[in-house]
């Protein structure tokens, strides 16, 4: 036996293109179907369990699915936006707690997610180091965020400018990193979280600037009265939130026309969710609401049936390959006639010679599995994350 | 050593017929064959080495009635008692010069590998004059060096009989002395039979005995 | 907006997950013994608090005794014992500015004067400025010593009562209990002021401090305020400046937010005005409790 595998596979690594590509082509045809189904049910598993763990979104009419990947998994592709109101609105059925959120803009890749003192506890996140955010402009960040942009507590992130001529809203705010999460292994790990109204720093509607009495200010001041300060642009607004500066930062209006992607709601009992979703439902204004869970079965449908159709064309491409390489397994047979023969002369038994044939084909198929097998086990270790990170880019 | 009689072999339903009623090759005896091509040389050493068999009659070699014996047999035996030298040397081109060496050992599980055989591979190369080229593959050797390696690897198994077809065919003359040399002394120090198929008449002074395969087709015809 | 099919494939490959998160509305409620941690803003909600818990949690109110807790920042350490409360009382009317720049959990925040915003007192005196598009706004606020009115004392009391109800349901008798005999001595120092009222009605006075606008509206003074220190003398210029105050504003009394030094009281009366003291409570006084200061004060009116 030993004899015939050396045979083998001395024939096999001389013809090492050959054997490349009959043990690549093995490999594609058992990897696809299979590695597919690995990042289908990873991807399953993990948008499942994060629906199931959101009993109820809310937000303005639109794409239920949109709102989805948005408010649970940070997508940068905002919905059309809600307000404030809602959430205090739901607040005040008595039905739910209402968790809000505005995720629209980034630190370089990460998306910043801005939302209130609850989600921490209602996700479970538990602080690796630092301490939750306290005041405006501090951040928490997840533990693969803290990675990617390098930072940890006691440094600092800045907000991305949503386009590089948006001068006169969105404007890079300098966030103090004051503590990191653990990992959860959820879309929590790639966020940047701040408090939902250092959020609206970031987008202008509140800020902090000079204060206008300051002789410091004189310049900006274009026309002062009794009762009332014209200021011109050039007063100094401030980037960063500073223990010096917080009191100057304030909101204009009322805090509940500000604008959300969407809330998630958190019913007290099935019942009370029942009635909240019949309340929206019934309701002509401009909002949905929806139940993640749902949305995410649909979706997951629908992929399973785009997953069937490109396993039945993998299998296509597998009948296909099989043939081409048996016809090449043949093929090389007739070209090694001689040495088949020069064998058998010298006395090689039939036996031998067949066994050390099938052993080719054996090598290249074990081979071509154990590639298939260390590309799976890849796939289910790391290919998430590669996913994730070329999607969140 | 080699005895046959009323031997009669042809292929399939072609013209060729080879007809020997009788011949007799002592053990140890140097014999060289010789005839115009088609006579049936080479299908005689086939004959003789079982690779072929007759239609009828009777081939003893190494007093092995080879008729009697089964394809598996056959190459059992064959694989330990006879060497073959080719004329186009039929070396494995994926397996270096070490390894076509050890081929027979590989390929037939009646012959047990050890650290004794390769070690006699070791200095069968060698003596060769091929001991520093092992992990060379035959497409570096020059044409004597792989005559020269086929003809170890016939010898690696110590047969009682050398067959050789044309071993000197594709050789220059410097060559085809040496691989002969190689051949006959290995049959003067073991006592082996030797039987070449040769066209090359410079050679035939070297043998003791000339077998023409004319007579055989005179008879024939 | 994205099509369906690029948003599925954003979905299919959106997965990052090996093991899902488990996730719940949690708070820091000690379920097991009912025990309520109660966390206040100024020293009057840790007193309705205290009154109103008993026996039934904590209460805590982190401000320094030498601060105004109106006016101070609490550091991030202390922002995450609130974080950790069960309830966060709060005053309303802007008071305590820092909540507003804090991440506290709304859900447990209760605005104390939210059931009576209406008679919340805007601050009409505060300028307005113009920068950038968003035209006039103010930074002025609201009176926020609200407790000093102790109708609006009632109604925040009740509204501790009501978060404690619901907080804690089965201690609902107990709550209520307690509510009912602190509502009565609350009306109780009402009838005193009342009575102050009666007494001071259309007697102009002076107030060390603008703080004293629930208190004045309530009870029908006419007061005028000054920005004086009790434990400063004020300059010379702000001596003539009451004095013609005065001239328009005749008050007998000041009314001081803590003891004035011994030379304020000297000089106010030789302009013909009496120091009085009437606390606001705003922190925890070194002895007694809030309607104790209160009792103090009415008996300082009374006096004059």
């Amino acid at each position: 036996m030993n004899g015939i595998l050396y045979l083998a596979w001395r024939y096999l690594a001389y013809n090492r293109w050959k054997t490349t590509i009959l043990v690549g082509s093995i490999m594609l045809i058992i990897y696809l179907p299979v590695g597919l189904n690995v990042v289908v049910e990873q991807s399953g598993q993990h948008l499942n369990a994060r629906a199931q763990a959101t009993p109820l979104l809310v937000g303005a009419k639109g794409s239920p699915l949109e709102l989805s990947l948005n408010s649970l998994y940070f997508s940068l592709d905002t919905p059309e936006l809600t307000s404030y109101a809602e959430a205090t609105a739901i607040i005040e059925t008595g039905l739910a707690e209402a968790i809000p959120m505005y995720v629209r803009f980034k630190s370089r890749a990460q998306p910043i997610v801005a939302t209130s003192f609850e989600y921490f506890g209602f996700r479970g996140l538990a602080l690796a180091s630092g301490r939750m955010p306290a005041l405006l402009g501090e951040c928490v960040l997840g533990a693969a965020s803290a990675e990617a942009l390098g930072v940890g507590v006691g440094d600092s992130v800045v907000s991305s400018p949503e386009t590089a001529f948006d001068l006169a809203g969105v404007y890079p705010l300098k966030m103090e990193v004051v503590g990191v999460f653990e990992p959860n292994f959820t879309s929590d790990d790639n966020a940047v979280f701040v408090d939902i109204k250092t959020a609206w720093i970031i987008e202008g509607l509140g800020h902090g600037h000079q204060d206008l009495a300051d002789p410091a200010a004189t310049s900006a001041v274009l026309n002062r009265t009794d009762d009332n300060i014209v200021a011109n642009a050039s007063i100094v607004q401030f980037n960063e939130i500073t223990e010096d500066n917080i009191d100057s930062f304030h909101f204009h209006g009322n805090l509940d026309s500000y604008p959300l992607t969407g809330v998630i709601a958190v019913p007290k009992d099935e019942k009370s969710g029942v009635i909240l979703m019949g309340r929206y439902l019934d309701s002509d204004a401009n909002k949905q609401i929806v139940r993640p869970r749902d949305v995410v079965e649909e979706l997951l449908d629908t992929i399973l049936t785009i997953q069937q159709f490109i396993v039945a064309a993998v299998f296509i491409v597998a009948v296909a390959t099989v043939a081409t390489a048996s016809l090449v397994f043949l093929l090389s047979l007739r070209l090694r006639r001689r040495e088949i023969d020069t064998i058998g002369k010298i006395g090689g038994g039939r036996w031998h010679v067949a066994s050390m044939l099938l052993a080719e084909i054996v090598i290249v198929l074990v081979l071509g599995s154990a590639l298939a097998a260390g590309l799976t086990a890849l796939t289910w270790r790391y290919g998430s994350a590669v996913i994730e990170s070329v999607v969140m880019s | 050593m080699i005895e046959i009689q009323n031997l009669t072999f042809h292929y399939g339903e072609g013209d060729f017929r080879l007809d020997i009623p009788g011949l007799q090759i002592a053990e140890g005896e140097r014999v060289a064959v010789v005839g115009p091509s088609g006579s049936g040389k080479t299908t005689f050493l086939n004959l003789i080495a079982g690779i072929a068999r007759p239609q009828s009659g009777d081939i003893v070699t190494a007093r092995h009635n080879l008729a009697g014996l089964d394809d598996s047999a056959v190459r059992d035996f064959r694989i330990e008692h006879i060497g073959l030298v080719f004329q186009e040397f039929e070396l494995l081109e994926y397996l270096d010069v070490f390894d076509n060496v050890l081929l027979p050992y590989r390929v037939n599980s009646s012959l047990r590998l050890d650290t004794m055989v390769r070690q006699r591979a070791v200095d069968l190369l060698g003596s060769v004059g091929v001991g520093d080229k092992l992990k060379r593959y035959p497409d570096q050797l020059s044409q004597g060096e792989k005559q020269r390696v086929a003809v170890c690897r016939a010898l690696l198994v110590n047969p009682s009989l050398l067959l050789a077809d044309e071993p000197t065919g594709n050789l220059d003359p410097a060559n085809k002395s040496r691989v002969l040399d190689i051949l006959i002394d290995y049959a003067a120090d073991n006592e082996a039979t030797l039987v070449t198929v040769t066209h090359d008449s410079d050679l035939l002074g070297r043998f003791e005995r000339v077998i023409d395969f004319r007579d055989f087709l005179e008879k024939a015809g | 907006m994205p099509g369906t099919a690029t948003v599925a494939l954003f979905a299919i490959l959106a997965a990052c997950a090996r093991e899902p998160s488990q996730s719940e509305a949690t708070t820091s409620t000690d379920e097991a013994n009912g025990s309520l941690k109660v966390i206040t803003v100024n020293y009057p909600l840790a007193y309705f608090a205290e009154r109103i818990l008993g026996d039934h949690g904590s209460v805590s109110f982190p401000a320094p005794a030498d601060v105004d807790p109106a006016y101070w920042s609490p550091p991030p350490d202390v922002i995450s014992e609130y974080q950790q409360a069960d309830l966060i009382l709060l005053n309303g009317a802007g008071y305590a500015a820092w909540v507003a720049n804090a991440t506290l959990p709304r859900s447990r925040l209760v605005d104390t004067t939210s059931a009576v915003s209406d008679q919340l007192i805007p601050i009409s005196s505060s300028v307005t400025h113009t920068h950038g598009p968003t035209g006039d706004h103010s930074h002025g606020g609201t009176a926020f010593t609200t407790w000093l009115d102790l109708n609006i004392a009632v109604a925040q009391a009740r509204a501790v009562l009501e978060a404690f109800v619901r907080a804690r349901p089965q201690y609902e008798a107990d709550f209520r209990g307690a509510f009912a005999a602190l509502e009565a001595e609350l009306r109780e120092v009402h009838s005193g002021l009342e009575k102050i009222s009666e007494q001071l009605v259309n007697q102009p006075v002076l107030f060390s401090h603008p703080v004293y606008q629930y208190f004045e509206r309530r009870y029908n003074l006419r007061g005028f305020a000054v920005h004086w220190e009790p434990d400063e003398v004020p300059e010379e210029a702000l001596w003539r400046q009451l004095q013609s105050v005065l001239q328009q504003h005749p008050a007998k009394i000041m009314i001081w937010e803590a003891e004035p030094l011994e030379e304020n009281r000297r000089r106010l009366l030789e302009l013909g005005v009496e120091s009085v003291v009437f606390a606001p409570g705003g922190n925890r006084p070194a002895e007694g409790g809030l309607l104790d200061l209160m009792r103090e004060g009415i008996a300082s009116l009374r006096s004059q």
